[in-house]
C-alpha cells in the first residue's frame, strides 16, 4: 500500500483541497491541523490501523502523548471538513544519541552551501531571535525523526500531506530562530499563502508560550522510506529532503520505516532521507 | 430550569416567619376574645417567652428548648410554650415527639395564632403543604392583621393552585400595604391566574400610573408592560391589546417579543396588510424560523398547512418569492418540500440534498425524515441518493450536467453513503444499511457518526451486543464528546452491562460524587434511570427496577417542589411572563415522557406483585452483595440505637438540670443564662447527618404490602397532569379492574376511546371488560347502579356490535403489526384461560407474513403472547422470527448465542493478531 501522498505536479505551497487529481473542487473544503490529545488519540489509532500494514503497540501511543518525546508542534492530525483524515507523528531525539548505528555511519554530513532540494529556490534570512533569548541557550541540539506520515486514500493528491510536512518544517525552523545561533541560519523560503500566514501566526503564538521553557533546537529532520517507493521519494525530495543512503532493513530491526514499508523481508531496502534545517549545524 | 435551589429542610423557618413571630406583641395582654384563658404569663415568664421566640429566630434550638422548659415548669399547660417546645424538638431531630407536643399545645390553646403558626411551620418544613395551608387559615382567622402570616398563606395557596384564595389574600395584603409596589404586581398575577383578566388589567393600569419617573427603556418596567399585554391578549380583547402595545411601545425593551406578539395579533384580527408588513420585518431578523415563515405566508393570504392542491400551490408560490429574497434560508426551502410533489419535488429535493451533502450537514436525514410518510417522496429521495452515489463514484460529482468537470470534495461521497445508509435503515433494510456503512468505513474510518449509525442499525436489527461494540468504537474516536459518552453508556445498559456503563459515565460526572449514578440522579438525569430500570427488568431484578422507577418519581417530585421558591423570586425579579409559563408547565409536568414511562414500568411491576407475588422473586445476592447488605443493616441498627441512647441521655440531662433548678432556682437560672451567653452561635442540628439510603437495592420496595396502593401513588399524578396520554387510562383501567372499581374502569376505557379510538391496546381491554360484565356472577355481586350504567355505556365502546362480532371485526380491520397483535390479544381475552387458542396462534403468526412491515419489538411481543399461554407453537414462531431477523439476539437460543459470542471473540482476536510493532 502506498501511504505517502506525493504530488509531483502540485506546487509545494498550494492551498490544500483546491483540486483533486487536477480537477477543480466545486466547494473547496476547509483543511486545518489539530493537536493529538488523550481524547482523540483513538482517532489516530483508527487512522493508523487503516493506513499502515502493521499495528503499533500501546507504547507508541503513550509516546505520542508524551510531550517530551513527541512535542505537540511536530505531531498533528489533519482535518478535512472537520474530519480527521491523516496525521504526522515525529519524535525528538538528542543529536548526541546515536541514530541507528548503521545509519549514522552512513549518513553523509550535510554540505554547508547547498540549500535543501526543491523547496528553497530562494533563501531568506531567518527572523531575528527575540531579545533576551539570545543569551540563554535554548534546549539541546536535537534532530527530529518523522515516524509516520499518512493520509487516507480518498483524500490524497489534494496537498494534505504537504501541509503536514510543511508545518513540521516550519516549526523546526522556528525552533532554530529562537536559538542562539551564531550565524544567521539560511532558511528555505516560505511562500506567503494564506494558509501559511496562518501557520506563521500559530507559530508566533507558540513561540510566545515557549519562551519560558527551553525548546529543543531541531537541527535536522530525517526519516525512512522504502527503497522501491519512488513516489514517496519524490515527495520528500520536493520538500527539501535528500537521499542520504540506502541500507538494508535489518539495520532497523524494529521496523522504523513502517510509515513507508510494507514488508520486512530481508531484501527490503530503506532510504535514509535527511533535511538540513541549519547550515551552521 | 432556573437555579436548582433546594428548599432546605434544615431551616424550616423562613427568616420572615421568624421575624413575624418575634414581632408579635407578647400575649401579656389576654386576647380580647374568648374566655379568660391561661395564655397570659407573669412578667418573668413572658420575658422568657420573648427570649424563646428570639432563640428560635436565631436557630438556637437546644438553648431555646431549655428556656421554654423553664416556663413549662411553672405553667405546664401554657399552649404557646408547648408549641414552641414542639418545634424545638422537631428541629433537633425528635420529630414524632415534636409533632405530639405541638398538637398538645394546639389543644391547650386553640385560640392562639402562635400555636397554629407553629403547627403550620413544622408541617410546611415537612412539605405537607395542604395541611400547613389549613393551619395558616386558622392562624389568619385569629390574627387577620399579620402581614407575614398572610404572605405565607398566599404562597401556599398559589403553590397548591387555589387561585381564588390567592387573589383574595393578595388583595387584603395590598389593602394594608398599598405603598409596597410589589404587592400590586402580586395582586395582578393572582387575579390573572384566577382568571379575573379584567381585574388584573385594572390593577396593572393603576400600578403603571402610580409609577412616576420611570427611566427610559428600563427593563423591569418593560417586562411589566409585556406582561400586561399578555393578560390583555388572554382576556380575548385583541383590539385593546394592540392599542396597548402601540401606546406603550416606547417603553418596551424586549423588542422581539413585542413585534412577534403584535404581528400575531394582527394576523388573528385578519388585518393582513399590516400583518404582512409586520412579519416581513420579523422575518428579516431570522429567516430560518418556521414560526415566522409560516406566519408570513398566512399574512400573504396563503397557508402552509393547506389541504387543497390550489392552496398548496399558492403557498409554494409565496415561499419561492421568500426564498429568492432570503437565499440562505434553508427553512423556507424545507417547508416547500412538504407542499410539492412529483417532478417538482424531485427538482427541489435534488437542490436541497446536494447542498446539504456537499456542505456535510450530518443531520440532513433527520431533517427530511418526516417526508417519508409520503411513499412517493420516500422513493424519490432514495432514487436521488442512489444517483448521487453513482455520480460521485464515476465522475466525482452529483452527475447533474454532462459537461460539468468540477468535482465534489472527498467528504461529499462519505456523507452521501451515510445518508443512503440512514435511508435504508429507516425502511428496515438493515443489511443494505450495514453494507453501505462498511463501505463508508473503508473510505473514512475516523468519522464517529458512521460507527454511531452502525450501532443504531444493529440495535434496530436486534443485535444489542454488536450495537454496544459499535458505539464503543465511536466513543473511542472522541473522548471529550459528552453526547457520544452518554450514547455509549446507554448502549452498554441495553446490553445489560450496567457496571461498565456507569464507569463510562463517570468520565463526565463530578469526581467527588459518591458514584457517577448518584451524581446523575442529583442532576435530575432521567434517561439513565429509565434505561437501567428496563435493563433490570430484563435481568429479572425487579427490586432494583422498582428502585429506579421510584427515583424517577422522586425527581419529578423535586421539580414540582422546587417551584415553591419561584412564587416570590419571579415577582421580585420581574420575570412575570416566564413565571406564568413555569406554573403552566408544572401543571402538566407529569406528562413528560420519562414520567409516563416510569409510572408505567412501576405500575406494571406492582400489578404483577398483586396478581402473582411468587412470579417476582427478590434477586439473589452474590456473596459480596449479601455481605454488604448485612453490614448496611447492622449499621442502620447501630445508628438507630445510638440515636435512642443519645435521646435518652439528653432527656436525663434535661431532667437533671430541672432537678438542680428546683433546688436553687435562682442559681440555675443564672447558669442557664450564662450558658446561653457563652454559646451565641447556632447549635449543631442533629438532622445534619447525611441522607442515608436505607434501601439501595430496592428490596424493601419489593415487599410492599399493598402493591395496588403503591401503584396508585404513581397513577394519581398521571391522571391529574397527563390526562391526554392514552397510556394513563390504560393503567387506570388495569388498577381499577383489580380493585373491582368497575365504574372507574369503564370511565378509563371511555377516556382512552375518546383520545384514540383505534389504539391497538384498547380493543383487548374492552374485550376483557365486556367478558367480565357478561359473566353470570357479575350482575349478582354488583349493585344496580353499576350494572345499569355499564349496560348503557358499554355498547358505544363495542361500536354497537355484539362482543364476538366486535372481536372478529378487530381481526378484519387489523393492518400493521401493532393492530394484528391487538387483535390477537383481544381474541385471547375472549377465549379466556382455558379456551381454544388456535385462532390466537394463527393471528400471532400473521405478524411474520412477508407483507406485514414488522419490527423486532412487536415480533418479540408476539412471542411473549404465545409463551403466556404456553403455546406449543412458540418455538416454531421463534425460529421463523429468527429467520426474519437474523441479527436479533432475542430470537436465538442460549446455545446459538454462546456460539455467536465465541465467534465474535475469535474475530476480535484475529484483528488484534495483526503484527504489533514495538516502537
Amino acid at each position: 500500500m502506498s501511504v505517502l501522498s506525493s504530488l509531483p505536479t502540485l506546487p509545494a505551497a498550494q492551498e490544500p483541497g483546491k483540486t483533486i487529481n487536477g480537477k477543480r473542487v466545486r466547494v473547496p473544503p476547509r483543511v486545518t491541523l489539530g493537536e493529538i490529545t488523550p481524547n482523540n488519540v483513538g482517532t489516530l489509532k483508527k487512522l493508523n490501523l487503516c493506513l499502515f500494514p502493521v499495528s503499533y503497540s500501546d507504547r507508541f501511543y503513550r509516546d505520542v502523548l508524551d510531550l517530551e518525546i513527541t512535542p505537540e508542534e511536530y505531531s498533528k492530525l489533519v482535518f478535512y471538513q472537520d474530519i480527521a483524515v491523516g496525521s504526522i507523528v515525529s519524535r525528538l531525539e538528542p543529536i548526541s544519541t546515536p541514530a541507528p548505528t548503521s545509519i549514522s555511519a552512513s549518513v553523509v554530513p550535510p554540505s554547508t552551501s547547498s540549500a535543501p532540494v526543491a523547496s528553497s529556490s530562494s533563501s531568506t534570512p531567518a527572523p531575528p531571535a527575540p531579545n533576551g533569548t539570545t543569551t540563554e541557550a535554548h534546549g539541546e541540539p536535537s534532530k527530529l525523526y518523522i515516524m509516520t506520515l499518512g493520509v487516507l486514500s480518498p483524500y490524497r493528491r489534494q496537498g494534505l500531506a504537504s501541509k503536514l510536512v510543511q508545518h513540521v518544517i516550519q516549526e523546526a525552523e522556528a525552533s532554530l530562530a529562537l536559538a542562539p545561533a551564531p550565524v544567521a541560519a539560511e532558511e528555505p523560503a516560505s511562500k506567503k499563502t494564506k494558509g501559511e500566514e496562518k501557520d506563521a501566526k500559530e507559530k508566533k503564538k507558540e513561540e510566545k508560550e515557549e519562551v519560558s521553557k527551553p525548546r529543543a533546537r531541531v537541527e535536522s529532520l530525517y526519516l525512512h522510506v522504502q527503497v522501491s517507493n519512488d513516489e514517496a521519494k519524490r515527495f520528500w525530495e520536493k520538500h527539501g529532503f535528500e537521499v542520504t543512503v540506502g541500507h538494508r532493513s535489518q539495520l532497523l530491526p524494529q521496523d522504523r520505516a513502517s510509515g513507508c514499508v510494507g514488508a520486512r523481508e530481508e531484501d527490503c531496502r530503506s532510504l535514509g532521507l535527511r533535511q538540513r534545517t541549519d547550515d551552521g549545524g | 430550569m432556573a437555579p436548582r435551589k433546594k428548599p432546605s429542610a434544615k431551616a424550616p423557618v423562613k427568616p420572615a416567619a421568624a421575624a413575624q413571630a418575634t414581632a408579635q406583641p407578647q400575649p401579656i395582654v389576654p386576647a380580647p376574645k374568648g374566655p379568660v384563658d391561661n395564655r397570659a404569663l407573669p412578667k418573668k415568664e413572658s420575658e422568657l417567652f420573648r427570649q424563646v421566640l428570639q432563640l428560635y429566630e436565631t436557630k438556637q434550638f437546644t438553648t431555646g428548648l431549655k428556656t421554654v422548659n423553664q416556663i413549662l415548669e411553672n405553667f405546664p399547660d401554657h399552649g404557646e410554650s408547648l408549641a414552641m417546645k414542639g418545634i424545638f424538638l422537631s428541629c433537633t431531630g425528635q420529630k414524632p415527639l415534636g409533632y405530639e407536643t405541638v398538637k398538645r399545645g394546639v389543644a391547650k390553646d386553640s385560640g392562639s395564632h402562635i400555636v397554629w403558626h407553629v403547627y403550620a411551620l413544622i408541617l410546611r418544613a415537612d412539605k405537607n403543604f395542604e395541611e400547613a395551608l389549613k393551619c395558616y387559615k386558622k392562624a389568619v382567622a385569629i390574627e387577620p392583621d399579620s402581614m407575614s402570616l398572610m404572605n405565607d398563606l398566599a404562597m401556599l395557596s398559589v403553590h397548591l393552585r387555589y387561585y381564588a384564595e390567592y387573589a383574595a389574600a393578595r388583595l387584603s395584603i395590598l389593602r394594608s400595604q398599598p405603598r409596597v409596589r410589589r404587592n400590586w404586581v402580586y395582586l395582578a398575577v393572582a387575579q390573572h391566574l384566577a382568571g379575573q383578566h379584567w381585574e388584573a388589567d385594572r390593577t396593572l393600569t393603576h400600578f403603571e400610573k402610580m409609577l412616576r419617573d420611570v427611566p427610559d427603556r428600563e427593563y423591569e418596567y418593560g417586562e411589566i408592560l409585556m406582561y400586561h399585554a399578555m393578560v390583555l391578549e388572554e382576556s380575548g380583547d385583541l383590539e385593546r391589546t394592540l392599542e396597548f402595545l402601540s401606546e406603550q411601545s416606547g417603553q418596551i425593551v424586549d423588542r422581539t417579543a413585542y413585534s412577534v406578539q403584535r404581528a400575531h395579533i394582527l394576523l388573528k384580527l385578519g388585518r393582513l396588510e399590516a400583518a404582512d408588513w409586520a412579519w416581513e420585518v420579523i422575518l428579516e431578523e431570522n429567516p430560518d424560523s418556521y414560526e415566522y415563515i409560516k406566519a408570513s405566508v398566512l399574512a400573504k393570504g396563503a397557508d402552509c398547512d393547506a389541504k387543497t392542491e390550489e392552496g398548496r400551490a399558492k403557498a409554494v408560490e409565496i415561499l419561492d418569492k421568500l426564498a429568492e429574497k432570503y437565499p440562505r434560508s434553508l427553512a423556507i426551502r424545507r417547508i416547500s418540500l412538504e407542499l410539492v410533489s412529483g417532478a417538482d419535488f424531485r427538482t427541489r429535493a435534488f437542490t436541497y440534498l446536494t447542498n446539504a451533502l456537499s456542505k456535510g450537514i450530518p443531520s440532513v436525514f433527520a431533517d427530511i425524515k418526516s417526508l417519508y410518510t409520503d411513499k412517493e417522496k420516500c422513493q424519490i429521495i432514495g432514487e436521488l441518493a442512489e444517483a448521487f452515489r453513482q455520480g460521485l463514484e464515476e465522475k466525482g460529482n452529483f452527475g447533474a450536467a454532462e459537461d460539468d468537470d468540477t468535482v465534489e470534495s472527498s467528504t461529499t461521497y462519505l456523507w452521501t453513503l451515510y445518508f443512503l445508509a440512514q435511508h435504508h435503515s429507516a425502511l428496515s433494510n438493515h443489511s443494505a444499511a450495514l453494507s453501505l456503512l462498511s463501505l463508508a468505513s473503508t473510505h473514512t474510518p475516523s468519522l464517529p457518526e458512521l460507527h454511531m449509525l452502525r450501532a443504531r442499525v444493529l440495535k434496530r436489527a436486534g443485535d444489542e451486543v454488536g450495537a454496544m461494540n459499535a458505539m464503543q468504537e465511536a466513543r473511542e474516536l472522541d473522548g471529550q464528546d459528552r453526547f457520544l459518552n452518554s450514547k455509549c453508556a446507554k448502549y452498554l445498559v441495553r446490553a445489560e452491562k450496567i457496571k461498565e456503563a456507569e464507569e463510562v459515565l463517570g468520565l463526565f460526572t463530578k469526581k467527588d460524587a459518591p458514584s457517577p449514578l448518584e451524581d446523575l440522579i442529583d442532576m435530575q438525569c432521567l434517561w439513565i434511570l429509565e434505561e437501567e430500570a428496563k435493563s433490570f427488568i430484563r435481568q429479572n431484578n425487579h427490586a432494583l427496577a422498582l428502585k429506579r422507577y421510584h427515583q424517577i418519581f422522586k425527581t419529578f417530585h423535586d421539580i414540582e417542589e422546587d417551584q415553591y421558591d419561584f412564587h416570590s423570586y419571579c415577582i421580585r425579579k420581574g420575570t412575570l411572563r416566564a413565571y406564568i409559563q413555569l406554573l403552566r408547565y408544572n401543571d402538566t409536568l407529569r406528562s413528560h415522557p420519562s414520567y409516563v414511562a416510569g409510572a408505567k414500568g412501576a405500575i406494571e411491576i406492582y400489578l404483577r406483585l398483586h396478581d402473582d407475588p411468587s412470579s417476582i422473586q427478590p434477586p439473589a445476592l452474590t456473596n459480596g452483595e449479601a455481605e454488604e447488605e448485612r453490614k448496611r443493616l447492622e449499621e442502620e441498627e447501630k445508628r438507630v440505637r445510638e440515636k435512642k441512647e443519645r435521646e435518652e441521655k439528653d432527656r436525663l440531662e434535661a431532667e437533671r438540670i430541672e432537678r438542680e433548678k428546683k433546688l436553687s432556682k435562682q442559681v440555675a437560672k443564672d447558669k442557664g443564662k450564662k450558658v446561653a451567653d457563652k454559646k451565641p452561635e447556632p447549635e449543631k442540628e442533629v438532622d445534619d447527618e447525611p441522607a442515608f439510603d436505607l434501601d439501595p437495592r430496592g428490596l424493601q420496595l419489593l415487599k410492599a404490602e399493598e402493591p395496588l396502593v403503591e401503584a396508585l401513588k404513581f397513577l394519581r399524578p398521571l391522571q391529574k397532569e397527563a390526562p391526554k396520554e392514552v397510556e394513563t387510562w390504560f393503567l387506570t383501567f388495569e388498577i381499577a379492574m383489580r380493585r373491582e372499581k368497575y365504574l372507574q374502569a369503564l370511565r378509563a376505557l371511555r377516556s382512552a376511546y375518546a383520545l384514540s379510538p383505534s389504539h391497538p391496546s384498547l380493543r383487548p381491554l374492552i374485550t376483557r371488560f365486556a367478558v367480565l360484565v357478561r359473566s353470570s356472577s357479575f350482575a349478582s355481586t354488583q349493585n344496580e347502579f353499576v350494572t345499569s350504567t355499564i349496560s348503557t355505556e358499554l355498547p358505544e365502546l363495542l361500536g354497537g356490535l355484539e362482543l364476538e362480532q366486535f372481536v372478529v371485526d378487530g381481526l378484519q380491520k387489523s393492518e400493521g403489526a401493532e393492530q394484528v397483535l391487538g387483535a390477537a390479544r383481544s381474541m385471547l381475552e375472549l377465549r379466556g384461560k382455558d379456551g381454544e387458542k388456535k385462532e390466537v396462534e394463527e393471528l400471532v403468526f400473521q405478524l411474520l407474513r412477508e407483507e406485514v412491515a414488522v419490527k423486532v419489538k412487536p415480533t418479540l411481543d408476539g412471542l411473549r403472547l404465545l409463551n403466556s399461554f404456553s403455546s406449543p407453537r412458540a418455538d416454531e414462531y421463534r425460529q421463523l422470527a429468527s429467520q426474519r431477523f437474523p441479527l436479533a439476539r432475542v430470537f436465538k437460543t442460549a446455545e446459538e448465542l454462546a456460539a455467536l459470542d465465541a465467534k465474535a471473540e475469535v474475530k476480535s482476536e484475529d484483528q488484534a493478531g495483526k503484527e504489533v510493532v514495538e516502537e
